[in-house]
């Protein structure tokens, strides 16, 4: 029977501090100043353009080499010339390639049948001729050879990185180890960039000169936005 | 001599005039019974403390408040770059407390970590900077023109500003349009004034987010202080 009643004492006490304590917030409510708040969702608008007046492969006429050899290796001496459109300041390139007709992209520098391989960079202020070397565009563990657009890779650090190392770069040398390079994160409305391309053919084919084959190279802008 | 006359002097008593003394006692007969009503002055020895005085000083608490009603106003807006919205329905702003003459101080600030948008002070359009005007009327029944927003007086900025004159009375203050529809001012409410506040968003040209920014006004009431 005491235990009963120390119980209910206690939950007596209790309730009676619960009270205590909420009339104390009440009193201390401060009716000076009132808010309101505003939820603004931006739509913002991606864009790039990409122009290839001017651009040419070495042995092309503009982006069209009439006449290669299986084996070879191509590149451009002017290139593209990209720019970032809409009106998002914090953009990034994703970059993609396909083979539109029987030849087919290589993603892991395995030289196969049929299979072409394109390697891209992207520098700022190079001259005509004034390509990356071989070298270069095969440099960073193959980081900058192009992939179909399901394994494509979003130009310069890896998302959540811009620190602009070699160490997880894609189609960008920044760090001053290439001339021209340039850095791809986080780019703003009218940002433009050169886009050099490397274009390795299959040692055998199973098309001929009859076939000419293309090989589509596709940019595409995405939010640089750090997740 | 003297003794010689006083001798000779007729006086009632003895049957005789005597002019002087009767003269003497017409004087005290008359004279006597009006000195008695004249005020005995000379009794009050220092007139300086016959009055004192004592002052209450009372300082009085005065209460002041404002209340925004917010209802069924739409503040969630999903906009392109570069656009202008506004709330299609007002906030009901009450001044609250017993202060007789209060005034208002507008702030805004955005509630989204960096990077994110800030507020436009002077007008002039630039990347991720959001222009956010107020407008207070009365009995509107719809939100004011884009122009009759237009003004830097009327952008919500981090810094308080005082909706109407500061310091003075007059039309067309900070937050005031007294050429619209509904205008209202903002000089010296008293408690229970309503007024309807109205917002018009213009959002920036360039973005460097696509994340929603929560854009918080503040107002909180004062003393008017002329």
């Amino acid at each position: 029977m005491m235990k009963t009643m120390r119980s209910w004492l206690k939950c007596m006490l209790a309730a009676a501090l619960a009270v205590a304590v909420a009339g104390g917030a009440a009193t201390a409510a401060d009716t000076d100043t009132d808010s309101l708040t505003i939820t603004i969702t931006p739509v913002v608008d991606l864009g790039v353009d990409l122009d290839t007046t001017s651009a040419k492969m070495v042995n092309g006429t503009g982006l069209n080499l009439p006449s290669v050899t299986l084996g070879s290796t191509e590149y451009m001496d002017i290139p593209a010339m990209m720019t970032i459109k809409g009106n998002y300041n914090n953009q990034e390139v994703k970059v993609s390639a396909a083979g539109l007709d029987t030849w087919q992209i290589d993603e892991d520098e395995d030289i196969e049948a049929d299979k072409v391989q394109v390697y891209a960079l992207f520098t700022l202020g190079l001259p005509e001729n004034g390509s990356p070397t071989e070298a270069e565009f095969g440099s960073d563990s193959a980081r900058h050879l192009v992939k179909t657009l399901a394994n494509a890779e979003v130009a310069g650090e890896d998302l959540g990185f811009e620190e602009d190392l070699r160490t997880n770069n894609y189609y960008e040398i920044a760090n001053g180890a290439l001339s021209g390079g340039v850095n791809m994160d986080g780019l703003t409305v009218g940002t433009a960039r050169q886009l050099w391309l490397r274009v390795d053919t299959p040692a055998e084919s199973s098309v001929d000169e009859t076939q000419a084959q293309e090989i589509q190279v596709t940019v595409t802008a995405v939010s640089g936005k750090l997740f | 001599m003297r003794a010689a006359h006083a001798g000779k002097m007729p006086t009632f008593a003895t049957g005789r005039f005597n002019g002087r003394a009767a003269l003497r006692s017409l004087l005290l007969a008359v004279l006597v019974p009006f000195c008695a009503l004249v005020p005995d002055v000379a009794a009050d020895s220092d007139p300086s403390n016959d009055s004192d005085a004592l002052t209450l000083t009372i300082t009085p608490v005065v209460d002041i408040g404002v209340d925004i009603a917010t209802g069924s106003v739409d503040l969630d807006f999903t906009l392109p770059l570069g656009a202008t919205d506004y709330t299609l329905l007002p906030a009901t702003v009450t001044v609250l407390g017993n202060a007789r003459f209060q005034e208002l101080e507008l702030s805004a600030q955005n509630l989204n970590a960096s990077p994110s948008w800030s507020l436009d002070e002077d007008e002039a359009v630039g990347a991720d900077q959001l222009q956010l005007y107020g407008l207070f009327s009365v009995d509107r029944s719809s939100n004011p023109l884009e122009a009759e927003f237009s003004g830097v007086k009327n952008l919500l900025t981090g810094t308080p500003k005082r909706a109407g004159f500061a310091g003075s009375d007059g039309p067309d203050g900070d937050f005031e349009n007294s050429q619209m529809t509904g205008a209202a001012d903002m000089d010296r409410m008293t408690p229970t004034s309503q007024r309807q506040l109205w917002f018009r968003l213009d959002t920036p040209p360039l973005s460097s987010t696509d994340e929603q920014q929560r854009i918080q006004i503040v107002i909180t009431a004062t003393k008017d202080d002329l």
